[in-house]
């Protein structure tokens, strides 16, 4: 049974002050021994955390739940960077810091026997167990590391989502969804490019291989997440604001000295509590709008303790902000709609940016966010030429109509049709499945043409050759051995699994909004939040598919 | 990015060493690199990989290996990151630097 609470309570425990800016990413190699335990920051961070949780237990009684209970604790990786990795001279604050997951692990394993740490970064996640050291917090609670991308996944349905009725999620969490085993969320405070804030129930996000998080991974991202709470919830979330993280997460991010631990029994709450913590206004969070139009907040929780509030720099869904101008030039972007959330073409000259702001943000949560994140990561790349700015033309949209012409507003108001488009100096990018009315257009014979509906990677992935010789991402050899082996790893595993019948991931059909649904369960007219939908056994040509769905890299890369 | 460069380095000189051992019946090559691995194993190598928390076959190995290019930087990682009560102040240049 799933944790079931009289009263909902969010705790927020300030740390004292230190300087806690060593090893927030990565921990020492001295961890586990006498040195670590005497560091003032881990003594300080292990007694915040166990108040935190101590005074949620006297507040809700969350530790008598818990108690001889199975535990699967999800912490938020992303991308593990060490300052090595990027220009800076600090560490990327993505990452659950690996002293504060100790400093939980250590009270939970005073309660529970059988814990694993799961979690599934969208990268390499085995590498970066190794590369935070949570495989040395694993050990030293004899605990189980599962990297979710290399599992088998069931399939549910989930009659009341309003885009993701079809989930496929690793076995463990079936464990989870069915109460076999409850779920502890483990996030860090920071920002997010798709949804504002990245917190206690986004980090389900992780729980996705990569096929499942392309799915909606657009305007509906945030229907898309809360639809999931359907399925499964946080029975205990401790996010982790000792080092807070401010701006384009997950592009490289900035560090905030937030000081504090905050702990709670409902996640939606809790991610209220932080976000207003963090500077925003939860209640113009379109992630916790949609969560609580579900009905998964608590409008009866105790909030105990003071909010700290710390404005944060915000994750800027857009490419036509000041920074943009400022740190990529030459990037420009040329965006058109036409939808029942875009608005209405009426001039081809002298448009208003506020205007075309609203075009971009018709589709906020896609290939803008993460087109936003990749130039974040090429910035911060050591190869990144600071003066001299690589020039990029990108064309999102299926274009705005007027008069039967299709047209893409510039940020000088100016509506472009497909033949000023053609007529652009250099590389021309055409992001996502919608715009292939402007495909002819795209660089290099359709190469720079992006198909799929929000498929990250592959954006990623030709955005860096678009902008070449930039290197997007950490260029740090002394890391590169274990991300190749992390990534024929996860590649031969992933394979074999697809040969034995049981893929890791569903085949890829992210080209479009839909509403990912199984015809014959919609039919039932199910009143349950969800139900098991088991996948056929594949056929031997199945089986072939899905061995040819893993890929090395990244969907159409090459 | 060294390291990398530095491991590569000490693999093509084990295998310049292997191929004028076994084409020219000279074993110079191999004799130096083991002597100057050998000593650095037994005079550092083996205690700074252990001190590290690595296995005493695995330090051995490395050391052997790849001499000082596997050791140097575990003992300079060491060397950072022990730190004093000090390293934990809140300084006023920390809080200019990331506060807000």
């Amino acid at each position: 049974m799933a944790a079931t609470y009289k009263k909902n309570a969010v705790v927020i425990t300030p740390a004292p002050e230190m300087n806690y800016l060593h090893n927030y990413v990565s921990l020492p190699y001295d961890y586990g021994r006498d040195s670590y335990e005497a560091r003032p920051d881990v003594k300080a961070i292990k007694a915040t955390v166990r108040k935190s949780l101590d005074d949620l237990d006297k507040a809700t009684g969350w530790k008598a739940q818990f108690k001889g209970k199975k535990v699967l604790i999800k912490p938020n990786l992303v991308f593990v960077t060490p300052k090595t990795g990027y220009r800076y001279d600090y560490d990327i604050p993505q990452t659950t810091d690996p002293r504060v997951f100790d400093a939980t692990m250590e009270v939970l394993s005073e309660l529970c026997d059988d814990i694993i740490i799961g979690e599934g970064s969208g990268l390499v996640t085995w590498t970066y167990f190794k590369m935070a050291g949570y495989d040395k917090i694993a050990k030293k609670y004899g605990c189980k590391l599962i990297a979710f991308e290399e599992q088998a996944t069931d399939r549910y349905f989930c009659p009341k989502a309003e885009c993701g009725q079809e989930v496929y999620v690793p076995k463990i969490i079936s464990e989870v969804i069915k109460g076999e085993r409850l779920y502890v969320s483990h996030p860090k405070m920071k920002c997010n490019i798709y949804t504002g804030v990245t917190l206690g129930f986004k980090n389900a996000m992780g729980t996705f291989s990569c096929n499942m998080r392309y799915r909606n991974h657009t305007w509906q991202i945030d229907k898309k997440l809360s639809d999931l709470l359907y399925l499964f919830k946080p029975d205990l979330t401790v996010v982790d604001g000792i080092i807070g993280g401010e701006g384009n997460t997950p592009g490289p991010n900035d560090p905030v000295l937030m000081h504090t631990i905050v702990t709670g029994t409902n996640s939606v709450e809790v991610d209220r509590v932080v976000t207003e913590m963090m500077g925003f206004d939860p209640d113009k969070n379109k992630l916790l709008i949609e969560a609580g139009k579900r009905g998964f907040g608590d409008k009866n929780v105790e909030v105990i303790g003071e909010k700290k509030i710390v404005k944060f720099r915000p994750a800027e869904q857009t490419l036509l902000s000041d920074r943009v101008e400022k740190l990529w030039p030459g990037v420009k972007l040329y965006v058109g709609h036409t939808n029942d959330r875009a608005p209405k073409l009426e001039k081809l000259d002298g448009n208003s940016l506020e205007y075309v702001r609203e075009m971009e943000a018709t589709c906020g949560g896609g290939c803008i966010a993460s087109l936003g994140t990749t130039l974040e990561v090429m910035y911060a790349s050591y190869t990144y030429p600071l003066t001299k700015h690589r020039g990029m033309s990108v064309i999102v949209g299926n274009g705005a109509e007027k008069d039967g012409v299709k047209y893409w507003l510039g940020k000088d108001g100016k509506a472009y049709s497909l033949e000023d488009l053609k007529a652009l100096p250099g590389v021309k990018l055409v992001c996502g499945e919608c715009s292939a009315p402007a495909k002819e257009v795209a660089s290099l014979a359709g190469f720079f043409w992006i198909r799929g509906c929000g498929e990250v990677n592959n954006l990623a992935a030709r955005t860096a050759f678009a902008m070449m010789p930039t290197i997007p991402g950490q260029v740090d050899m002394h890391w590169a051995p274990l991300i190749v082996t992390g990534m024929a790893r996860k590649y031969v595993i992933k394979v074999a699994k697809a040969a034995l019948g049981e893929p890791t991931e569903p085949h890829f059909d992210a080209y479009s909004d839909r509403l990912y649904t199984i015809p014959e369960y919609q039919e039932k007219h199910i009143t349950e939040d969800w139900v098991e939908a088991p996948v056929p056994k594949l056929s031997k040509a199945d089986r072939i598919q899905a061995i040819k769905d893993v890929r090395f890299f990244a969907n159409f890369m090459f | 990015m060294i390291q990398a460069i530095e491991y590569l380095g000490c693999g093509i000189l084990w295998i310049a060493s292997s191929i004028l051992t076994i084409v020219k019946k000279n074993p110079i090559g191999i004799a130096i690199l083991a002597i100057m691995h050998g000593t650095e194993c037994f005079l550092i190598g083996i205690k700074t990989g252990l001190a590290y928390g690595k296995k005493l076959p695995y330090c051995i190995a490395m050391c052997m290996t790849f001499g000082f290019t596997w050791w140097l930087p575990l003992k300079k990682q060491m060397e950072a990151e022990t730190f004093t009560d000090k390293d934990f102040e809140l300084t006023a240049d920390i809080l200019n630097k990331f506060n807000h």
